[in-house]
């Protein structure tokens, strides 16, 4: 070891007395303007309200879930399947809206603290999914925790299982439930096809099957209402929440929507399906749902926008960039609507003319995610939004 | 060392909040890449500065890390290729989140994060076959496998014990420390031969590799002394390995001896070692010659992950991104690299470097960068000595271990252990066991008392 350290630990030291100066002001021509807690108290009380009542919404249509899983189970038929099905899809919107509140560490992903404080969203929304892991697929028709009875199903079982030895080894959450409703999508043209008599006496594990649906969705109210207790107007994390440093407070909301928007919609969810050119890529490639999850997508971030009041809070830092935004959300919208279902069918076949409205939606979400970083400049704040 | 100058300096600390007395700061150990994030995903993002060219793949190496590969033949043909002998299905097996793994503790749960290399001494033929790498067992290979694919059998399964022991700081108070002791059996294969020599390996996080390897070989060099001639007890020696696709003898980064030079090789590697997943750069199944189910097992006559798909993976590794420190203040920053410094650990934990522009990937070269580590082997003393050379490692050295993500790795994974066997259940426990070259830091650290060994687990945590 040979490096002299006495000159390395002077200029360290020098460089925390320097750090002083935001690194922002350093870089960019412009100081950042300081947020203030009278501009950014209402926002983070609209925030909170909203991201509380979207919670409530979700927990009020998973309790239907339960209670239709609960009647399918008890009667087999195809109509309760179906009812069932629609009552996934309801929530499954909901939830689709509410992901614009992850990203920032907040109740959904927070990382730190004791198991049962750490956000349940690996328990909820874990995707995509090794078939087998949990049932029978083609070609494997005896794979899955369900066909060995030697495997306990609770609640606690079935999350110790999620995630366990590799992220597609799902056990839990909607896509595991979603699996279990409507079985693989072997076709292009139609969703999965599970039959009904997956689920009557006449299957050997239609019981245990059974029993896993309704323990899910069961799991699922639970973890709504927690995330909704969370947010209530006084509870400790909304207090501390708004307690946080002003542009601390405009930097987990917007983390989360730019997170939402470029990294997860833009990349996991439509360029790694277009690559790979495989239909389970698709998010919900179980029911071909996944476009309408993609519109929710859209909507959570436009409500996080608008409702909490941040677009006139960008208007009075970047007027004519903030106008700019808020006709790109339309685009937006237009795009990801432009895309026609089913959405599998673009994934495989790479002569598909609708790729290219893949690739816009793509850019314009991309783009959704810079305008936002570009306004927030005006503050110094730091997205993680890249920058081409 | 690079000399800084003025505008570097400005560039090390983002500042979390310009609001309140306090101030707290947070540091960009990765550069400009560097993100910020408090969440589950905080070491899956691509560096911030990534080309809109290598967003693709970026994305779809990601894809490929999570797959579950599957036992040929299979109804999806790009992930057809596990075994027949293998440890993990996936990569995120083990680096659970993109972060470290964790070791199984209950004495029942077989081990997949944790996994040993296996090797004999053997003769000067032998050794200069494998490029002066270790010598597989015959029967077993270089790693023990310890699952397989239907009609193949697993080489072996583990179990760990735990001995105690405890010793106090100069305080006064004490503490207990686990060292684990393994046990193999069901050996598939036929009994260890009498020589063998077993290392137990934890996966390590998968994230800011891109940025170890941008590092320049001289920046790397001039940090060793391996005669200390310098007389500090700390001498420093560089690793020299194989490079698979330049038929040369390479610099060794990667790994716990630091017995791969590249990204792109240690990747390939564990794909073959740890998955079976044969590629272009090592495109033989790892079956011995009396694996005789594993040599029969169907297997597809080309390599398993195809050369376009190990470079969108090694993407990923090269441009996962490092996150920011967590906040703190000022203060504690400081006192934090003070105690760091003060305590030596510093002379192998090397904070800072500016990356060269050698490497693939231009969005990790000239950053300036603080993962503490010189990437040198260091004899780390009796308890921490695995017996088992590798390369120009003796089996008493381990390169040092970056720290970056040193603290976020228990938020990623709770369950996750330190050091090479997981034997560290806290970083403190880490320091504790640090013997031979890191005898004076460790001793040093006992010194402190109990207000100074927090303040510098606090800073440790907060990378």
């Amino acid at each position: 070891m040979r490096i002299g350290l006495g000159f390395l630990t002077s200029w360290m030291i020098a460089a925390v007395v320097l750090a002083g100066a935001p690194a922002h002001a350093q870089k960019k021509a412009r100081t950042p303007k300081v947020l203030t807690k009278t501009e950014v108290a209402p926002v983070a009380q609209a925030y909170a309200a909203l991201v509380y009542k979207t919670y409530d919404e979700l927990l009020g249509a998973n309790q239907k879930l339960l209670s239709a899983a609960q009647k399918f189970v008890a009667a087999p038929t195809n109509e309760n399947l179906e009812a069932t099905k629609e009552a996934w899809k309801a929530a499954r919107l909901i939830y689709s809206e509410t992901e614009a509140f992850r990203f920032y560490g907040g109740p959904i992903d927070k990382a730190d603290g004791a198991p049962a404080e750490r956000g349940p969203e690996p328990l909820m929304n874990a995707w995509p999914i090794d078939e087998a892991y949990l049932d029978y697929v083609k070609g494997n028709e005896n794979a899955g925790l369900i066909q060995n009875p030697a495997r306990p199903i609770t609640e606690d079982a079935l999350i110790d299982a999620n995630e366990k030895d590799g992220e597609r080894n799902i056990s839990t959450g909607y896509h595991a439930i979603e699996f279990l409703l409507w079985g693989q999508d072997l076709s292009t043209t139609s969703p999965g096809q599970r039959p009904v008599s997956d689920y009557q006496p006449t299957n050997k594990f239609a019981a245990r099957r059974g029993q896993v649906l309704v323990t899910l969705t069961g799991l699922l109210v639970k973890q709504s209402e927690a995330l909704k207790t969370a947010w209530a107007p006084s509870a400790p994390q909304t207090v501390a929440f708004m307690a946080e440093a002003p542009d601390e407070i405009l930097r987990k909301i917007l983390v989360g929507v730019t997170t939402l928007s470029a990294d997860e919609m833009a990349g996991e969810r439509l360029t790694v399906a277009l690559e790979k050119k495989d239909p389970e890529h698709e998010q919900d490639c179980f029911s071909d749902f996944s476009l309408e999850d993609m519109k929710a997508n859209q909507r959570g971030i436009e409500k996080v926008l608008v409702q909490s009041g941040l677009m006139d809070l960008f208007q009075k830092g970047r007027r004519k960039e903030t106008l700019g935004l808020r006709r790109h959300l339309d685009i937006v919208s237009k795009n990801i609507a432009s895309i026609p279902a089913p959405f599998d069918a673009i994934l495989v076949d790479e002569k598909n003319p609708n790729r290219k409205k893949v690739e816009t939606a793509i850019a314009s979400l991309q783009k959704q995610a810079r305008l936002i970083d570009g306004i927030t400049q005006t503050w110094g704040l730091e997205l993680n939004v890249q920058a081409e | 060392m690079f000399r800084p100058s003025s505008w570097i300096l400005i560039l090390l600390f983002a500042p979390l909040s310009v609001w309140g007395q306090d101030k707290r700061l947070t540091q960009k150990l990765g550069g400009e890449g560097s993100v910020r994030s408090d969440s589950l995903d905080a070491f899956s993002f691509p560096v911030r500065n990534i080309k809109s060219a290598n967003r693709k793949d970026f994305m779809v190496g990601k894809s490929f890390f999570r797959q579950n590969w599957v036992s040929f033949p299979a109804s999806v043909e790009s992930l057809e290729g596990l075994g027949p002998l293998f440890i993990a299905q996936s990569c995120i097996a083990c680096h659970e989140r993109d972060g470290r793994g964790r070791p199984a503790v209950d004495g029942k749960e077989e081990f997949r994060a944790l996994l040993f290399r296996l090797s004999i001494p053997g003769s000067k033929e032998q050794q200069a076959r494998f490029h002066g790498g270790p010598v597989p067992v015959p029967n077993y290979g270089d790693q023990l496998q310890n699952f397989a694919i239907p009609g193949v059998k697993p080489e072996a399964k583990v179990r760990a014990s735990f001995t105690e022991t405890s010793g106090s700081f100069a305080d006064g108070i004490t503490y207990t420390l686990q060292k684990p002791v393994f046990r193999f059996e069901d050996l598939a294969y036929g009994p260890f031969p009498k020589d063998v020599m077993v290392s137990p390996r934890l996966a390590p996080g998968a994230f800011g590799m891109g940025l170890l390897e941008a590092i320049d070989e001289k920046d790397i060099l001039k940090n060793a002394d391996p005669d200390d001639l310098d007389g500090d007890g700390i001498s420093g020696r560089p690793n020299f390995t194989w490079d698979e696709r330049a038929q040369k003898r390479a610099l060794g980064r990667f790994g716990w001896k630091a017995n791969q030079p590249t990204v792109l090789q240690q990747t390939a590697a564990a794909f073959n070692g740890d998955m079976g997943v044969t590629s272009p750069v090592f495109p033989h199944q790892n079956c011995e010659p009396a694996q005789k189910d594993c040599l029969a097992a169907k297997a597809k006559s080309t390599p398993e992950i195809s050369q376009s798909d190990l470079q969108k993976v090694s993407a990923y590794m090269h441009l996962l991104t490092v996150p920011q420190s967590q906040a703190l203040t000022e203060g504690q920053i400081k006192t934090g690299q003070r105690l760091l410094r003060e305590l030596t650990c510093t002379k192998c934990h090397v904070e800072t470097y500016r990356t060269g522009t050698g490497t693939e990937f231009a969005e990790n070269h000239n950053q300036i960068i603080h993962p503490y580590t010189d990437l040198l082997l260091h004899d780390m003393g009796d308890d921490l000595a695995d017996g088992r050379p590798d390369f120009e490692a003796s089996g008493r050295e381990w390169r040092t271990p970056p720290l970056w993500g040193l603290g976020r790795s228990r938020k990623v994974n709770p369950q996750t252990r330190f050091l090479h066997d997981g034997r560290a259940r806290t970083p403190e426990e880490a320091i504790l066991w640090h013997g031979g070259e890191g005898e004076g830091a460790r001793e040093k650290y006992k010194a402190l008392d109990q207000s100074q060994r927090d303040q510098l687990l606090t800073y440790l945590e907060s990378l």
